[in-house]
C-alpha cells in the first residue's frame, strides 16, 4: 500500500507549510505522478480542517492553518462545510436522544415521577437548591505550554450553575481575541469570540465542565485579520 | 472520419491560443489514445492547480494554465529527447514559473481570515437539504463516522468498518467519498442560492 502514515503526516506538513523544502518537492513529484498519494491529499485536508475544528492541531499547527492553510476562497468554503457538518450532527445526536427519552417516558413515567420525589426530598434535605447561582474565578496563563506554569484548580461550590471565567492577558496586544475551551482529549466545549483585552470574561454552563481537567486557548485577531496563537491556561474542576 | 474534439479540451485550446499542431503534438505526447489524452491533460492541470494552491499562490488555474502553456509550445522537441513520465515534466516546468512568479515580488496580498465558528448558516441550511439526497447507507456512514471525537471514535470506527465488512483505511476512504458528494452537493446548493440572490437584487 503506497498511503501509509508517513505519507500522510508528510501531507499534513505539506498542506501546513511545515514540511522541509527538499521533503516538499519530493512529495509533489510523487503527488503529481501518484494517483492514490493524490487522492490520499483530499483526505488528509478534510481531515486537518476538522482536526482544527475540533481543536486536535498544537499551537504551532493552528498558527500554520490560520496563516498558511486557509489562503483560498475553496479552504474558507470547505471550512465552512466542514463546521456545518459538525453542528449538523450535533443537533441529529441531540433530537435522536430527545427522540429516545420521548420513546421511552410512558414505559418509565412512574418509575421516574417516585425517584423524582425521592431525590427532591434529598436536594431539599442535604444541598442548596440551584437557584441560577453563579461562581467567579480568575485564570492566570500557564500551564503544558508556558514555562514551568501550573494547573489551576476551581472549586464549584454545590448548587452553582454557571462558571464566570476572568481570563488575565500576558500582554493585551491584539484588539479582539478568540477563547477555545478544550477538554482533556483536545475536544473542542465551547468558543468565544469577540473577546477583548486586558481581561477576558466569558460564562460556562456547569453543565458541561464536569470534575476534570481543561485548557482555554487565547487568539489574537491581528491586523492582517487573521488569528495568532496569545495565552493558554490550564485548569481542573473540582466540586 | 475525423474525431470530434473533446469539447473540454477545445475550450482549453482557445484559452491558451495555441496553434493546432502544438495542441496535437501535447495530447499525442500524454496518451496515443485522443479521449485517454484528454484525461490525462485534466488530470495534470488538476495536479497542478492543487499544488501551486498549496504554495499560496492567489491563481493557481493561470499558473497550471501557463506551465501546459509552456510545455506545449517546445512538445515536439521534448517529445522526442524527454524519457520519463510527462507529468515530471510538466512539474518540473511548473517550478521554474513559480520561480518567475516569485521573483516578481508581487506585494503580499492580505490573506483572508479563517471563518468565525459561527459563520455556517448558509451552508447548514443546504447541508439539511443535501444529505437527505444521499442514499441511506451513505448518510448513515457519513453521520456515524464523523460523530466522535477520540478514544471514540476510534472505537465508533472499528465498530462501523466491522459491520461494513471492510478495513479501517477503507473506511475512511468510504467516507470521505461520501463527503465529497455532500460538499458538491452543497456547492451546488450555495451558488444557486448565491444566483438566486443576485437576480432577486
Amino acid at each position: 500500500m503506497l498511503t501509509n502514515e508517513k505519507a500522510q503526516e508528510d501531507l499534513r506538513l505539506w498542506l501546513l507549510g511545515l514540511l522541509p523544502e527538499q521533503e516538499s518537492q519530493s512529495l509533489e513529484e510523487r503527488l503529481i505522478t501518484d494517483s492514490e498519494l493524490y487522492d490520499e491529499l483530499f483526505i488528509v485536508e478534510e481531515e486537518l480542517i476538522d482536526s482544527y475544528i475540533a481543536g486536535r492541531l498544537s499551537d504551532d499547527e493552528r498558527s500554520a492553518f490560520q496563516s498558511y492553510f486557509m489562503n483560498s476562497p475553496e479552504r474558507q468554503e470547505q471550512f465552512r462545510i466542514a463546521n456545518a457538518l459538525r453542528v449538523y450532527i450535533g443537533d441529529a445526536k441531540e433530537t435522536e436522544s430527545t427522540t429516545e427519552e420521548k420513546r421511552r417516558w410512558p414505559f418509565a413515567a412512574m418509575s421516574l415521577v417516585a425517584a423524582a420525589v425521592v431525590i427532591a426530598a434529598l436536594v431539599w434535605a442535604w444541598l442548596p437548591a440551584s437557584t441560577g447561582k453563579s461562581h467567579r474565578a480568575e485564570l492566570t496563563p500557564g500551564g503544558q505550554t508556558r514555562e514551568g506554569g501550573t494547573v489551576q484548580r476551581i472549586t464549584i461550590p454545590p448548587g452553582t450553575d454557571t462558571l464566570d471565567l476572568d481570563l488575565k492577558l500576558t500582554r493585551n496586544d491584539f484588539q479582539k481575541y478568540r477563547a477555545t475551551l478544550l477538554n482533556s482529549d483536545g475536544g473542542t466545549i465551547q468558543i468565544h469570540e469577540n473577546l477583548t483585552g486586558p481581561t477576558l470574561r466569558f460564562s460556562v454552563n456547569t453543565e458541561q465542565i464536569p470534575p476534570g481537567e481543561y485548557q482555554i486557548k487565547v487568539d489574537g485577531l491581528n491586523t492582517s485579520g487573521t488569528f495568532e496563537s496569545a495565552d493558554s491556561y490550564r485548569f481542573t474542576i473540582k466540586n | 472520419m475525423p474525431i470530434d474534439p473533446h469539447p473540454d479540451l477545445e475550450r482549453q485550446k482557445k484559452k491558451w491560443e495555441l496553434d493546432e499542431e502544438s495542441f496535437e503534438s501535447l495530447l499525442q505526447w500524454l496518451h496515443s489514445d485522443r479521449e485517454q489524452a484528454g484525461k490525462r491533460y485534466e488530470d495534470i492541470r488538476a495536479r497542478l492547480i492543487k499544488i501551486f494552491g498549496s504554495r499560496g499562490c492567489a491563481e493557481p488555474d493561470v499558473l497550471a494554465d501557463e506551465t501546459i502553456n509552456r510545455v506545449a509550445k517546445r512538445v515536439k522537441e521534448v517529445s522526442t529527447t524527454y524519457t520519463g513520465d510527462p507529468a515530471l515534466y510538466f512539474y518540473g516546468v511548473a517550478n521554474k514559473i513559480h520561480m518567475e512568479q516569485l521573483r516578481k515580488q508581487k506585494p503580499i496580498e492580505r490573506l483572508p481570515p479563517v471563518p468565525d465558528m459561527d459563520d455556517y448558516e448558509a451552508e447548514y441550511v443546504c447541508l439539511e437539504g443535501c444529505i437527505g439526497h444521499l442514499p441511506a447507507r451513505s448518510r448513515d456512514l457519513v453521520l456515524q463516522y464523523y460523530e466522535h471525537e477520540q478514544q471514540d471514535k476510534i472505537v465508533q470506527h472499528q465498530r462501523l468498518a466491522e459491520r461494513f465488512g471492510i478495513g479501517l483505511n477503507a473506511l475512511r476512504i468510504r467516507a470521505h467519498r461520501a463527503r465529497t458528494v455532500l460538499r458538491k452537493c452543497i456547492i451546488n446548493c450555495l451558488e444557486k442560492k448565491s444566483v438566486q440572490t443576485a437576480h432577486a437584487n
